[in-house]
């Protein structure tokens, strides 16, 4: 597994894929920061607003960040099985002393390995330009670790759901599949944060728009994870200052739906790797 | 036995693949296998390495089942179709493939293999400049990294020049002289002729004809003996002795069964008191074979 794990890294790099994502990256962090600075320069007087507002924008900025690595993840990983079958490149690999599933988990550990600290220079990088510019919210290293792995999880997840389709059908399918469940995921999670927005004033749509926020997580937990990460950035004493936030959580993802993304994440990679290696090559 | 196969069957959908194939090839032969285009020669390969799974009956490679790992580590395979990761060199692509087969300090093997199959010089080119010629070198070369036991070679010089060809022909006797087993899949019907021990025709997803090469072109050829008188009753005595006899004009074709078979019918014709001017046993090349049998199956 290790020498697919090292090709798969190596092949990140030679994707011109990376490099505009690179690009993306470069031009979106001087953007984000050029903003940030305008804005805590212009509040940096109001002590209180400032605190609200720095939660508001490190939210706005990682909301962003995890579109543009899961922008990567999509392109990086819907081919990665499905794109070696179709260039014939992975019949001379398989015809190996290595078994099919140790591909796919090859494939999932390089992809993830790259991703992982794709996301983690992004998340502080992020962290770092508010900090500098003058953001007011106290964030100790036990939060701001456990929120970085949950930004690198739920990229984790998109990997998982990429092989998933990628070891069954087209890197076209695989990767329409993909995104339409993120995006599906996305929508979900908004629809949740407005149903718990609007259940304060006891509104009777409420409870339709939590549910469906409920069953988009279920189908690809990527969004709860990042409501979760948001919670654990903002939360202190007991009050989570992003609740009232449409890109916060009215209600954090609880224990359970991390269990359910672990397991989700372990079955995708299961079921790829079962599918791939009955897959007629 | 280094492959075995039972009634395997390989189909798509119930439809084309192969069916019913059983063939037997011994440990150190060089076997041919032939078909026309669409018959069936690449699936049965890929069923062979365990790329594609059977539909149906069973086959053994090296003893093992169809597809096991541990077998793996004794083949190699040129693959028909293939392209391998464009950003590596052809050097990275050999260590790539050392490393899954585990090959312990492979650099002399690589750069031993780089040289035979006439890469030397441009393994730090990328692989995406490499020509068809020069990346169907580069996948013989990876299939012989391991020092294999069995070599499945499927259209390896489809794509190479006439020079190309004979240097892939002496890497196969080499392959043969060292004791390897090679499983030649073309459709180049000279080549095999050249190289190969023992040949299957494939045609419409079923074997036709299987055997010792030499024995299929014998089983085909026809003994024109030139006579003249031909003593009364000559025609029956022959029919004895061969499977079929003609006499036009002052030819007499005969059909033996075996080599052994053509003494017997000099020595008939002669002590008939019939003259005999020339004997000559006329063979078909495995072209006149290959065509003769494909076109003329009958579709079952």
């Amino acid at each position: 597994m290790i020498p697919v794990i090292k090709c798969t890294f190596k092949e990140m790099f030679h994707k011109k894929a990376l490099f505009f994502m690179l690009i993306l990256t470069a031009c979106y962090l001087l953007l984000y920061g050029l903003g940030i600075k305008e804005v805590y320069k212009s509040v940096s007087r109001i002590n209180f607003a400032l605190v609200t507002i720095s939660s508001e924008f490190i939210t706005i900025g990682l909301y962003f960040a995890s579109l543009i690595v899961a922008f990567l993840v999509v392109i990086s990983s819907a081919g990665a099985l499905s794109g070696d079958v179709e260039s014939g490149a992975i019949q001379a690999v398989l015809v190996k002393p290595i078994k099919r599933y140790e591909v796919v988990l090859g494939k999932f550990f390089g992809i993830g390995f790259m991703v992982s600290l794709y996301s983690l220079f992004l998340f502080f990088s992020i962290i770092f330009l508010n900090k500098a510019f003058g953001a007011k919210v106290a964030l100790n290293f036990n939060q701001l670790l456990s929120a970085a792995l949950l930004f690198v999880w739920m990229q984790l997840v998109l990997i998982s759901v990429c092989l998933w389709g990628s070891a069954r059908m087209s890197t076209l399918g695989a990767g329409i599949l993909a995104a339409m469940l993120f995006g599906f995921a996305l929508i979900g999670g908004w629809l949740e944060q407005i149903g718990h927005l609007i259940s304060v004033s006891g509104n009777d749509s409420a409870a339709g728009l939590i549910n469906a926020g409920i069953i988009a997580s279920l189908l690809m937990p990527t969004d709860a994870l990042y409501r979760k990460m948001t919670s654990v950035l903002f939360s202190s004493g007991g009050i989570n200052l992003m609740s009232n936030s449409i890109l916060g959580a009215g209600a954090e993802p609880s224990l359970y739906m991390l269990l359910y993304a672990a397991a989700y994440t372990v079955f995708m990679i299961y079921s790829a790797a079962r599918s791939f290696s009955s897959r007629d090559i | 036995m280094v492959i075995e196969t039972f009634n395997l069957t390989k189909q798509y959908d119930g439809k084309g693949g192969c069916v019913d194939i059983n063939l037997s090839v011994k440990e150190g032969e060089v076997f041919g296998f032939l078909g026309p285009n669409g018959a069936g020669k690449s699936t049965l390969v890929k069923t062979l390495v365990g790329l594609l799974r059977p539909t149906g009956g069973s086959g053994f490679v090296l003893g093992r089942p169809l597809g096991d790992s541990k077998a793996m580590r004794k083949i190699g395979y040129l693959p028909e179709n293939f392209k391998y990761y464009e950003w590596m060199t052809g050097l990275e692509v050999m260590r790539f493939h050392a490393e899954l087969y585990k090959i312990p300090k492979p650099a002399r093997r690589i750069s031993e293999l780089l040289e035979l199959v006439g890469l030397s010089g441009h393994e730090k080119k990328k692989v995406a400049g490499y020509s068809k010629g020069m990346q169907q070198r580069l996948g013989l070369a990876v299939a012989l990294l391991s020092d294999p036991e069995l070599v499945f070679l499927d259209e390896p010089t489809s794509a190479l020049d006439p020079v190309g060809r004979i240097e892939v022909r002496e890497i196969i006797r080499d392959l043969k002289r060292e004791g390897k087993t090679v499983f030649l899949n073309s459709h180049l019907l000279s080549e095999v002729e050249m190289v190969c021990d023992r040949v299957a025709i494939i045609n419409r997803g079923r074997i036709i004809t299987c055997g010792e090469l030499k024995d299929l072109l014998f089983e085909n050829s026809t003994l024109t003996a030139k006579i003249g008188n031909p003593a009364e009753g000559l025609v029956e005595e022959l029919k004895s002795i061969a499977l079929k006899v003609e006499l036009q004009g002052d030819a007499l074709k005969v059909k033996v069964a075996k080599k052994g078979d053509i003494p017997s019918i000099a020595k008939a014709i002669v002590q008939s008191g019939t003259l005999l001017y020339e004997l000559k046993l006329e063979g078909l090349s495995l072209e006149e074979l290959f065509v003769n049998l494909v076109r003329g199956e009958k579709v079952p």
